[in-house]
């Protein structure tokens, strides 16, 4: 997919960087979840942690390294390693609720025009988007997927409490809080099912290459949902989650 | 047992941190400052049985309830072990029911207390270290009362003070790499970013800002990762440094990195102190 010398090499202290160049296209991403996996195999027992980002590999080193011998070592790695596409990703549906009380920065960037506010939900409903990464706090999701007409930018004064589950868009990125924070995406609607579970041993239940798409639910549904999630019983809609 | 009389400013408990996540969006966490973070562990010995509280610019008043041995390390506050004053960098023999208080900071901005037993508290992904809310709480609390595991301890070099050199504590240099969009500044910026004195303001453990007169163009960059010491510029010429509990991931150029050295040093800088960046000329 790419070659070496499409690689862009940096460094943040103990931190190597691998710089992609990006394009909205799953195989180019296949290519970097792909590749990723093979240097985690390769430097598991140096490495504290390995990061991916939109366009980006971040190895994590334990010790100082010799940082043009990593970027031959790597550049070889790159030209002699077979790629796999045929990963097994996930595919997920989520409920998000859409309602007024949940949409008010879209409502406010459409200038409370409900037609187009519609319109923008309702194609924002058809599209499938790809979990990229977690980052800013623990168990945010990045998702790629949205088109760059449907983008809108970051407020240029953050709200001061945006809520957990809230789904939103900052620029062309799409992301959902995983608790109550300051933030400065646009919240189109809040999904009740919470993505990151500390009491779980692996923490998250989707996993970086997974596809999501959303489905409506009406803020009965979502309070239905949200109780029975804080009560840890089970909900059929739950069940309509995992769609493989 | 520890009974926390007075919490002080901002103490929290402090591993080797939370390594190994951040693929998940959770920050390492750990001690700020490293170097008097390892020293501790040095002094009492037993790297295992350890645990330590990092105290912000006023420490805690501690009762405790059982004997142990502790030490301070860090920033220099005023410390009385049963109003009898007492330093630094030294072991000392706590008796059950004695009254260990620290007031505000004299130089300095953070001292860590270590105690050569396992305190019982929450382990979250393998580290006892408070991150909110992947912990209860952030900080400890008056009327806290802190267990911890019963063992046998004895020290090798009781009351051994160790000859330390403490002075990167009062250091107004900070040591930096470039970072991977130093690039965007032009040539006066980039000179000019090694020459002006930059005050500290909104010191915690997330991380600091810096004021600068630099102002770029916003860019749309995609978020990128960063890591402890990473210093972004933003549109409006403040510099944000990362610390410990900082975010896995930023969306503004990462134009510097802090060495390991200097974040020891950042770490122990009071707001409103004036700092220099230098170019380090080891090369990573």
């Amino acid at each position: 997919m790419y070659t070496k010398e499409q690689i862009r090499f940096s460094c943040l202290g103990k931190t190597l960087i691998l710089n992609f160049p990006w394009e909205e296209n799953n195989s180019v991403f296949d290519f970097v979840l792909n590749f990723k996996n093979i240097l985690f195999i390769y430097y598991k027992d140096q490495i504290e942690d390995i990061t991916i980002t939109f366009d980006s590999i971040n190895l994590y080193f334990k010790n100082e390294y010799d940082h043009q011998k990593l970027r031959t070592e790597i550049s070889k790695l790159l030209e002699d390693s077979k790629f796999n596409a045929l990963i097994d990703y996930k595919k997920w549906k989520l409920p998000v609720c859409l309602d007024d009380s949940s949409n008010a920065d879209l409502n406010l960037f459409f200038k409370g025009n409900k037609s187009k506010v519609k319109e923008y939900l309702d194609r924002f409903l058809s599209l499938e988007f790809r979990l990229v990464f977690y980052g800013f706090l623990p168990g945010f999701p990045y998702l790629s997927g949205l088109p760059d007409e449907m983008s809108i930018p970051r407020k240029v004064t953050p709200n001061n409490q945006t809520f957990k589950g809230s789904v939103s868009v900052g620029g062309s990125q799409v992301g959902i809080y995983p608790q109550n924070c300051p933030g400065g995406w646009n919240v189109i609607g809040n999904c009740p099912v919470p993505l990151f579970d500390i009491k779980k041993e692996i923490p998250t239940f989707i996993q970086a290459g997974d596809y999501i798409q959303f489905f409506q639910i009406s803020k009965e549904e979502w309070i239905e949902v949200t109780d029975a999630i804080t009560k840890g019983i089970d909900h059929p809609m739950l069940k309509r989650i995992k769609n493989d | 047992m520890i009974e926390v009389l007075d919490s002080g400013f901002y103490t929290s408990i402090q591993d080797e941190g939370r390594k190994g996540y951040r693929h998940l969006g959770v920050p390492v966490s750990g001690a700020m400052d490293q170097k008097a973070f390892e020293l501790g562990r040095l002094l009492l010995g037993r790297k295992n049985e350890i645990s330590t509280m990092e105290c912000t610019l006023i420490g805690p008043r501690l009762r405790f309830h059982e004997p142990c041995n502790i030490v301070l390390t860090g920033a220099n506050m005023e410390v009385k072990l049963n109003q009898k004053l007492v330093s630094n960098n030294t072991i000392l023999n706590v008796r059950a029911a004695d009254e260990l208080s620290l007031k505000r900071v004299e130089k300095g901005l953070r001292t860590y207390i270590h105690i050569n037993k396992s305190l019982i508290t929450e382990k979250v992904l393998g580290s006892t270290s408070f991150y909110f809310p992947l912990t209860k709480s952030s900080v400890i609390e008056k009327g806290d009362h802190l267990f911890w595991l019963k063992s046998e301890s004895t020290l090798r070099n009781f009351n051994s003070k160790i000859k330390w050199d403490d002075s990167y504590i009062e250091y107004k240099e900070l040591s930096v790499y470039k970072g991977p969009e130093f690039k965007i500044l032009t040539k006066e910026q980039a000179e000019q970013l090694f020459k002006m004195p930059l005050k500290i303001s909104n010191q915690n453990r997330m991380g600091c800002r810096l004021k600068s007169s630099l102002e770029i163009k916003p860019d749309l960059m995609l978020s990128q990762s960063i890591r402890p010491g990473t210093v972004q510029l933003t549109p409006s010429g403040t510099l944000l440094i990362s610390g410990f509990d900082g975010q896995v991931s930023g969306g503004y150029p990462r134009i510097l990195q802090l060495t390991d050295e200097a974040l020891n040093v950042l770490a122990q800088k009071i707001e409103g102190t004036e700092v220099f960046f230098k170019l380090s000329n080891t090369h990573l």
